[in-house]
């Protein structure tokens, strides 16, 4: 019997990607983001709905403008929430719980790379190619690990492209299921579901004319505006786009592109596919004949529309194209089975580049001085030619002294009940996993009922949208005495802006040499008491 | 010739891939550190001077905003004709100004908010890092220790461009701060029309 009937490679590729993204899942406790999700998911077991407030703590980043009067979150889909509520409830209130569901998702999207080729062209090595630069790509495995909408994401953008390749115009299933992963996609997050399905929508029927049957086509279309209508207003996406910035639009576009082909799809490879297809921009005859290709050019114009789409949004964040990964594997896949069949030894390279490095990325962009690198980062991180997978397993063998962690600790052994903390970053985790009352962060304006017992400045300076400083800082300025009224308390870790964020311009894999900033936290001085 | 053409791409195709290999290996930090270890010094006098003409560059951006929002504001409206030199700085908000004076200065106020932002947050980047640097400094007085003429000459070349940097630091932060109340005084008086 051969060894690969004992054996199928993609189960072996699914294990290894099985154990990257569950190995030390709760190594680092929740940043600021993961802990939005979660804290609203602790408060979805207590109220059956997300509700920003439970009594003691407001769950809120942009200034209280997420919930409503009855404090019930109206800002992002509830589809991540309900998911890590779900979670919690089966596996308790616990970092592992929380991320678990997410880290199958992603485990979900290395399978159905592999199914879409393997299913839908035939091509065994390229499915197999595909499915292992997806467990392979660090930036991937780390959004994956987060409990946050990445991995939902990238999950339903994927099965729509699965259902979409499957008679859906003849099968109900196949159909319903259409409805359904962008319906779903919609509730992950509903700027996801705007980039990818518009530009997704306008390149099918342009590329793939004889498969839009108009009155199924209707249908479809129809059936999922009956499922996005009540989140169209349940989400107030209307006094979110008030904050489209037009100014912003050429700044955004640049950055997407550029982290596009720093982190994405190697600007070499770019290169080739656009001068291959260069006629296809202006006559249909340059199409390719050929339906793997075919679908290649598919995704890559996917990407770029989704890329367009999004720069219109404010907030350019490198999250917002994760659910592009796995497209951008299968492209890079067909790219490996096409270079092996043109030069054995050309393709083995691009696979040893691809698979393990960043180096094709990176080198050429430094070629060119195009390159990103803020001055925060470190030659330790994927801003710099590095083997992303060797640093990620030392991250995962070698816990990291995370800076949540660190004050999660203290808190849990310095603060008593009833304590206030003041914060200007990082409330949202001290409130999932300490009693206290945690105020300031990004919550916007505070007024608390008396001086907080421990006040938090972080070293990071945050800003509003508009780029004044964050209410808690400023509050922190102009309404208290640090100097007078608290006792400093330096701590021997360092004050990190983030924690365990998946960005790759953040995330670092190993503690920094030499911090820049000692954590310091200020404890509230009793007022000395007179006995008479 | 066509096989010569083909065999020369295969040839071109390996040798970029290779080229890339060689580089990234090249650079790997760790290869570094054990073939060329620098001193961490050297790497942040590098990261200061990468560093200080950025901070530079937008203190001269906000410095430009701040007077054309005043130039706009003393002429009292969007009837000045475009400027070919304020098109050259300021394209798009120039083009703007006559159309819509409103959303114009609301904007650069904004942009003025985002320029003194990246000047505040690349100064305390560079701040810490250059205060942390004294620490690296074991000074040896040619009486304290056998130090060569070179190291000696090294370090104080060193220990002057530090102060160099500091000294510029200094100044930026005096000039933000300056600029901040320029800023706040223009949004304080904003438009009036």
């Amino acid at each position: 019997m051969r060894v690969d009937r004992l054996f199928p490679p993609i189960l072996i590729i699914l294990a290894l990607g099985a154990f990257l993204l569950l190995f030390g899942l709760d190594n680092r406790p929740f940043w600021q983001d993961e802990a939005e999700t979660a804290g609203l998911a602790k408060n979805v077991l207590k109220y059956g709905v997300p509700r920003a407030y439970d009594g003691v703590n407001i769950i809120s980043q942009e200034q209280g403008r997420e919930y409503d009067r009855n404090f019930l979150w109206r800002w992002s889909p509830w589809l991540q929430i309900y998911v890590t509520a779900a979670a919690f409830r089966l596996g308790g209130l616990t970092t592992f719980a929380g991320r678990l569901p997410f880290a199958l998702f992603g485990l979900g999207c290395i399978f159905l790379v592999y199914r879409l080729v393997r299913h839908n062209f035939g091509d065994r090595t390229w499915a197999l190619c595909a499915a292992t630069l997806l467990t392979c790509s660090v930036p991937f495995l780390l959004f994956a690990r987060q409990c946050r909408y990445y991995s939902l994401g990238a999950f339903f953008t994927l099965m729509s492209l699965y259902t979409f390749r499957e008679e859906w115009q003849s099968r109900f299933s196949t159909a319903l299921l259409l409805c359904l992963s962008i319906g779903f996609l919609f509730y992950t997050n509903y700027l996801l579901f705007f980039s990818y399905v518009i530009p997704a929508f306008l390149i099918g029927i342009w590329l793939y004319p004889q498969e839009f049957p108009l009155k199924r086509t209707a249908i479809i279309i129809l059936s999922i505006l009956i499922i996005i209508v009540p989140g169209l207003f349940l989400f107030r996406i209307q006094e979110q786009s008030q904050i489209i910035n037009l100014i912003a639009i050429p700044k955004n576009l640049e950055n997407y592109f550029r982290d596009l082909i720093q982190f994405m799809i190697p600007l070499p490879i770019a290169a080739y596919l656009l001068w291959r297809w260069r006629r296809v921009f202006w006559t249909r005859a340059g199409i390719p004949e050929e339906s793997g290709e075919k679908f290649i050019l598919f995704l890559g114009l996917i990407i770029v529309g989704n890329i367009i789409f999004l720069s219109l949004a404010p907030q350019c964040e490198y999250r917002y194209v994760v659910h592009l990964y796995p497209l951008a594997a299968i492209i890079l896949g067909w790219v490996i089975v096409r270079a092996w069949r043109y030069d054995k030894i050309s393709g083995v390279l691009l696979a040893l580049l691809l698979f393990f490095t960043n180096w094709l990325c990176l080198v050429p962009m430094e070629w060119l001085q195009i390159n990103n690198r803020p001055n925060y980062t470190n030659r330790h991180m994927l801003t710099y030619p590095n083997l992303p997978l060797w640093l990620f397993l030392a991250e995962l063998f070698t816990p990291y002294p995370d800076v949540n962690g660190n004050f999660i600790r203290f808190f849990q052994t310095q603060a008593r009940p009833g304590d206030i903390i003041l914060t200007t970053y990082g409330d949202l985790p001290l409130q999932f996993y300490t009693p206290f009352q945690v105020i300031g962060g990004l919550q916007g304006k505070i007024s608390p009922s008396r001086a907080p017992d421990w006040v938090v400045s972080r070293y990071e300076l945050r800003y509003k949208r508009n780029y004044h400083l964050q209410d808690s800082e400023r509050f922190i300025r102009e309404k208290l005495s640090l100097a007078a009224d608290y006792q400093a308390i330096i701590l021997p870790w360092e004050d990190e802006p983030f924690g365990n964020r998946a960005d790759p311009y953040h995330h670092r894999f190993v503690p920094a040499a030499r911090p820049l900033a000692q954590a310091v936290i200020y404890k509230k001085v009793m007022p000395i008491q007179h006995v008479p | 010739m066509s096989l010569n053409s083909l065999t020369v791409k295969k040839f071109l195709l390996t040798a970029g891939l290779l080229l890339v290999l060689g580089q990234g290996l090249w650079q790997l930090p760790e290869l570094q550190d054990y073939l060329c270890p620098v001193e961490n010094v050297e790497l942040i006098l590098k990261q200061a001077s990468k560093e200080c003409p950025l901070i530079e560059g937008d203190l001269i951006t906000l410095t430009k905003r701040l007077d054309y929002l005043k130039w706009f504001q003393a002429h009292n409206g969007p009837d000045q004709k475009i400027s070919a030199a304020r098109l050259l700085s300021f394209p798009f908000s120039e083009c703007i100004r006559p159309l819509a004076p409103r959303f114009f200065w609301h904007t650069n106020i904004i942009l003025a908010h985002k320029n003194r932002m990246k000047v505040e947050r690349r100064l305390r980047y560079l701040d810490p890092l250059l205060k942390g640097i004294n620490g690296d400094f074991r000074v040896r007085t040619p009486h304290a220790s056998p130090a060569t003429p070179a190291e000696t000459a090294a370090v104080s070349r060193s220990i002057k461009q530090i102060k160099r940097f500091q000294d510029q630091c200094t100044d930026y932060n005096a000039e933000l701060m300056e600029l901040t109340k320029q800023l706040a005084w223009l949004k304080k008086n904003g438009y009036k029309n």
